[in-house]
């Protein structure tokens, strides 16, 4: 399988469809599986989980085209078989098993170890996450914002009971409204990060 | 996976995965179940964003927290969420934060950093400039100066509006072309998607058409759900009953497709979910028909929690319909 391999617009086109099972999702089946194979990567402590994550879905969206259909397996399934070959692969290019924990280690001592000193850089760091927050969420939709500041208020049991009640007032269950709550946290994460980028 | 089997990852065992703290087998095991399992995936993104929140409010203590330094800090993206989850409590807190600022939530002081008062950090912006001496005999050697680059601003200007309008009739002219290429591949793939759509219709007429005669079905009419605890309606199923024919009644009919899903009320399971199904007049109101299989109902409280979607974007959760049902 060629590691270079870049999708046409059809094989892109024909992977979305194939991740969304009949139900058109305007390419968020994508993001979502993206997102949950950026967890399995960050979990196993590589140190680039986002690259390992776009190989994987590079390779299934290659497979698809090459096979023209996948049977057998949901997507889902299916990326996750190709995801632990992706895993595999890089423990085995990163020396033989020093990759993951020991070299997240490294990175995490290196990180502080050139900070300017610690005291400033979470001064910094903390006014510019302030900033960004207030600005990410000023993008917001009024009711997202109100949803996400109720929904993650409190402490462990006022949280729950307010959550109660939050679910009870827009008619929804506790199910629903975790979903739509982690949604919107999602977004506002990449907001952030986005924003501190560029600071 | 059996449903049995979800049952067994509850919420600790889910929180220890993602401290790391679980055995490698039962880890792999999540592992799978994290991208292939829709209910693990969300409850584990859910129970991720608690767990940072509980860190940053000092809620995490013991072998926990161990974990949580030692194992979970590690990653940058991790130790990302905990600085977004350190804003978030900020923010909650910023009314009080100005009259006394609030204490360092956790113990290890790289993950959370402690936001400088935006006050303080106003007053160092808003410090007048320090005025600079300037003597005479440059005056007129300045005004000359300001005069050139006056000019030149202007030509400069001048030029980038010229380019700018440029670049902006190319970008439409590509912009057109684009919404073309658009429109025509929607047509084409509405149009095939049609021809699919009329085919499995006919071919699931021809298989139902011989039974719809000789099936025992009940109905029952779901009100728009109320935001009161307001007591289920009831519905008796007959030993013998094939189908139970609910109809939903709609709020507003804002969506070309809606889909249903069955909930066990105290398990909080999916048990069954319908196609995707159109709303249908009900006097002035729209509803929702569904037919459920009577097999699966037993002597109980339920949930028919509606999804509305969209021709394209995210599917949406519009309401949920509780009922109980009685075995007669």
């Amino acid at each position: 399988m060629s590691r270079d391999w870049v999708p046409t617009q059809d094989a892109f086109r024909q992977f979305l469809e194939w991740l969304d099972e009949g139900v058109d999702s305007d390419g968020q089946r994508y993001l979502e599986l993206r997102r949950r194979l950026v967890f399995y990567f960050d979990r196993k402590n590589c140190l680039a989980p986002d690259e390992l994550a776009d190989e994987t879905l590079s390779r299934v969206a290659q497979k698809l085209e090459e096979k023209g259909s996948i049977t057998g397996l949901s997507p889902a399934h299916y990326c996750y078989v190709i995801a632990k070959f992706v895993f595999l692969e890089h423990l085995r290019q990163a020396k033989r098993g020093q990759a993951g924990l020991d070299e997240l280690k490294q990175a995490h001592v290196d990180s502080r170890s050139t900070a300017t000193s610690p005291g400033e850089e979470i001064t910094q760091s903390g006014e510019r996450l302030h900033d960004c927050l207030d600005s990410c969420l000023a993008q917001l939709p009024a009711a997202d914002r109100e949803l996400i500041l109720e929904y993650y208020q409190g402490e462990q049991r006022a949280k729950i009971e307010r959550r109660s009640r939050l679910a009870v007032r827009l008619g929804l269950s506790m199910n629903a409204l975790t979903i739509r709550a982690c949604r919107i946290r999602n977004k506002l994460e990449a907001c952030m990060k986005a924003c501190c980028a560029e600071k | 996976m059996s449903s049995q089997d979800k049952q067994t990852y509850d919420d600790r065992l889910l929180t220890r995965y993602l401290l790391g703290a679980l055995p490698v087998e039962d880890a792999e095991r999540l592992d799978e179940l994290c991208i292939a399992d829709e209910e693990v995936a969300t409850r584990l993104h859910a129970l991720e964003d608690d767990l940072v929140d509980a860190y940053v409010r000092g809620e995490v203590s013991g072998e926990d927290l161990g974990h949580f330094e030692s194992f979970y800090l590690l990653s940058p993206k991790r130790r990302q969420k905990v600085e977004f989850a350190a804003a978030l409590l900020e923010l909650e807190k910023r009314p009080a934060a100005v009259a006394a600022p609030a204490p360092a939530p956790a113990t290890q002081e790289s993950a959370v950093p402690t936001p400088k008062p935006r006050e303080e950090a106003e007053e160092e912006l808003v410090q007048p400039p320090r005025s600079s001496v300037r003597r005479p005999m440059f005056r007129w050697g300045f005004a000359f100066a300001a005069a050139v680059m006056l000019f030149a601003a202007g030509y400069l200007l001048l030029e980038n509006l010229r380019l700018r309008k440029q670049m902006s009739e190319t970008q439409a002219q590509q912009a057109t072309l684009e919404q073309r290429d658009q429109e025509l591949q929607k047509q084409l793939h509405d149009q095939r998607s049609a021809n699919e759509e009329s085919l499995k219709e006919i071919e699931r007429l021809r298989q139902s058409q011989p039974n719809l005669g000789q099936l025992k079905t009940v109905s029952i009419l779901l009100p728009p759900p109320t935001r009161g605890a307001a007591r289920p309606p009831t519905i008796m199923l007959q030993p013998g009953t094939d189908l139970a024919l609910l109809i939903l009644v709609l709020e507003s009919d804002d969506f070309p497709q809606y889909r249903a899903a069955l909930r066990d009320s105290a398990a909080n399971q999916v048990l069954w979910t319908s196609q995707n199904v159109q709303s249908a007049a009900l006097g002035e109101k729209k509803a929702i028909s569904i037919s459920i299989p009577a097999g699966v109902l037993k002597q109980q409280n339920y949930v028919v929690e509606l999804t509305g979607l969209p021709a394209h974007g995210i599917p949406e959760i519009i309401g949920s319909y509780p009922f109980h049902t009685v075995l007669k």
